[in-house]
């Protein structure tokens, strides 16, 4: 299939001010990214931080204010969009209501003025692709269709072509949360089949770890990591990626380095020598972030715990566990992951220990990571 | 409500109780209908009222003895012109025709890349476009009539089609239909191969097909009630539309010209009436298409 590439990719909004001055509004800073032949990537991000942009810009819907677009070598930023071979799902699915959902598949090819048997022949192979009961979806028009339905209807007019690349925008963001879920292990099946190369825009976490095989994060038009999901839950390059990547998002207790200790509110822990050199300065103003399940709860006083209190629980079977929100003192909360049986209340006073081999340490003022779990970032003091 | 009461509709299927909150809104809206209906009925009675009746006062509503002479009167108020009256009916007929197809084309053709393509001056060309539309058309009567005449069209068909088709309304009307339709939608065309041609024949023609329709009734009754324009612009007989035909009738009133202009309205009026029955279930449609999202 097709190996993507983007070099330097820029996009600029000009915008008038009510002075009447022109401002430049960056849509997308400096993107360099490669999605490798047959791989899937997700995107994920805060909403207007450009994913859709830059799905916009692969598919040539968008002309980038700078930089490069690489199919394999061939520089495409001048290739009309129908030339590129590309799929591409939109987040409302976009069909054509006046077409039938058989009309909606065989446009592509009426514009190009296949013959109807082999039309016919492509939309049956697709039908039998996306499994029971598309046939029958076939001579209904959008309007008829459920939403699911819709979605399917709007995935076979994407492969129907055999496109070497899948943009897909959202595409099970406006499902119910039970059909989503199907949905997603089908797309899988799908992408796996297929082993083209995958641009899925997302915000939603899960569809990123099911479907992506890496993880883009994006921010404010620029990326800001891009690894395998575990990579990026265990060693996120900044708070962003932290809080965004892992649920329930991790929360930060504000902390200073004193010699072989970090001190907090209300609490304090033992850190390695190794880790202290890495923040080296001790008048820098530090985040300590952690894992739910990186968090012990007794409810004794022990050594190495300190006092808090229990905020709020929250229960969720589904994943087999307690999420205990607690605070050490009134800016120092966080949350721990407990079994489901755990039965603190809201109020109770408990003793925590914070696992220091699996703790991050952020720069406050950078962002940026220093130490995550077991790595230290390389980034030395300023 | 009792309880015994409340619990009989819900054993069988939903049973559609009438609130009484419904039976005043019913009430209203037909009163509404017939206050609104009234002028139609009273024109429809006159032309069929006999000439005693047409006199009476206070004059009665309803038609006590029908007759048919009103229309025969007519016939011969228009047979002591040199113009028969098909001939009023023609133009009238010709002309609307004409400028309701001229303008659903042209407005549909210039709303789309107004609704859908971003181009330099875009927004100063549909400002232009709207504030036409707050300028009385008598304003621009005389500078409308001089361009007639240099061009040399009085008295001919051009000079009671062209102007008319450069009307906004339908431009503007045009654009607010397809500017809701996804920008996806057209992208996904654009993928699939579409140029913009074929975008525009497959697509946006076919989605704003039902927004024709009302189109369709305003330009037609605007354009077959103009009395203004054809009162100006045109000079003999053979080129007069029905309203300028039917002040002929009417000038000099007597009372056989009364009965004739009672029926000449009658006759005047049931092409605008078929028109909206017509058209009327697709404008029901246009507005369940404007509702329309994704």
């Amino acid at each position: 299939m097709v190996t993507v590439r983007l070099e330097n990719i820029e996009k600029v909004f000009e915008q008038k001010t009510p002075s009447g001055e022109v401002s430049k509004v960056f849509a997308l800073k400096n993107i360099n990214l490669t999605i490798i032949d047959g791989e899937t990537i997700a995107v994920v991000g805060p909403s207007g931080c450009g994913k859709s942009t830059l799905l916009r810009v692969i598919a040539g819907l968008e002309k980038a204010t700078d930089g490069n677009v690489y199919f394999d070598d061939k520089l495409v930023n001048d290739v009309e969009p129908k030339d590129r071979g590309i799929g591409i799902v939109f987040q409302n699915y976009a069909l054509y209501p006046h077409f039938k959902s058989k009309g909606n598949l065989s446009f592509f090819f009426k514009l190009r003025k296949t013959k109807e048997e082999v039309i016919n022949e492509r939309v049956r192979v697709t039908a039998e692709t996306l499994g029971v009961g598309f046939e029958e979806l076939l001579n209904r028009k959008p309007g008829q269709l459920s939403g699911g339905q819709q979605q399917r209807v709007a995935l076979g007019r994407c492969i129907i072509k055999e496109p070497t690349i899948f943009l897909l925008d959202e595409p099970l963001s406006n499902l119910d949360a039970k059909l989503r879920e199907r949905t997603r292990i089908e797309l899988k099946r799908l992408l796996r089949r297929f082993k083209v190369t995958t641009f899925y825009v997302t915000h939603d976490q899960v569809e990123a770890v099911t479907l992506g095989d890496r993880i883009a994060v994006m921010k404010s038009g620029q990326i800001l990591q891009v690894a395998p999901y575990r990579e990026i839950y265990k060693h996120p390059v900044n708070m962003f990626v932290a809080n965004f990547i892992g649920l329930p998002p991790m929360k930060f207790l504000d902390v200073k380095l004193n010699g072989q200790k970090l001190i907090g509110e209300g609490f304090e822990i033992e850190i390695s020598s190794e880790v202290a050199k890495a923040i080296g300065d001790e008048n820098r103003k530090l985040a300590l972030g952690i894992r739910p399940e990186n968090i012990e709860i007794s409810s004794n006083p022990e050594t190495g715990f300190y006092k808090a209190k229990i905020d709020v629980i929250e229960p969720l079977p589904n994943e087999g566990a307690k999420y205990v929100y607690f605070s050490y003192a009134e800016n120092a909360e966080s949350v721990a992951k407990a079994e489901l049986s755990y039965e603190g209340k809201v109020g109770d006073t408990i003793y925590v220990q914070l696992d220091s081999k699996k703790i991050y340490i952020f720069d406050k003022d950078t962002e940026e990571s220093i130490v995550a779990q077991d790595r230290v970032f390389s980034i030395v003091n300023a | 409500m009792s309880a015994k009461k409340r619990r009989a509709p819900s054993k069988g299927k939903a049973v559609q109780r009438i609130t009484t909150g419904q039976i005043v809104i019913y009430a209203i809206l037909t009163i509404g209908a017939v206050i609104m209906s009234l002028p139609i009925v009273y024109m429809i009675s006159t032309a069929f009222k006999p000439a005693t009746e047409l006199m009476l006062y206070p004059p009665r509503f309803l038609v006590r003895v029908p007759t048919t002479k009103n229309f025969s009167d007519l016939a011969l108020a228009m047979g002591s012109t040199d113009t028969p009256f098909i001939r009023y009916m023609f133009n009238s007929a010709f002309v609307s025709t004409i400028v309701v197809v001229g303008t659903i084309i042209l407005s549909t053709l210039a709303a789309y890349p107004l609704a859908k393509h971003n181009f330099p001056g875009r927004n100063f060309i549909f400002n232009v476009i709207v504030s036409a539309l707050m300028i009385s058309g008598h304003v621009t009567m005389i500078p409308r009539y001089l361009v007639i005449r240099n061009t040399g069209w009085i008295d001919t068909y051009y000079a009671l089609i062209i102007p008319a088709l450069a009307g906004s309304y339908g431009l503007f009307l045009m654009k607010q239909f397809i500017e809701p339709i996804p920008n996806e939608m057209l992208e996904s065309a654009k993928m699939d191969g579409a140029s913009e041609w074929k975008i525009f024949t497959n697509i946006i023609l076919p989605l704003v097909k039902p927004a024709w329709a009302t189109l369709s009734i305003f330009t037609f009754i605007s354009t077959w009630n103009d009395f203004f324009t054809p009162l100006i612009m045109t000079k003999s007989d053979s080129m007069k539309t029905l309203p300028l035909a039917m002040r002929t009738i009417s000038d000099g009133m007597t009372i056989a010209r009364m009965g004739a202009a009672a029926a000449g309205t009658f006759l005047t009026t049931i092409p605008v009436i078929l028109v909206f029955i017509f058209f009327q279930r697709y404008v029901v449609e246009t507005m369940t298409y404007s509702g329309m999202k994704g």
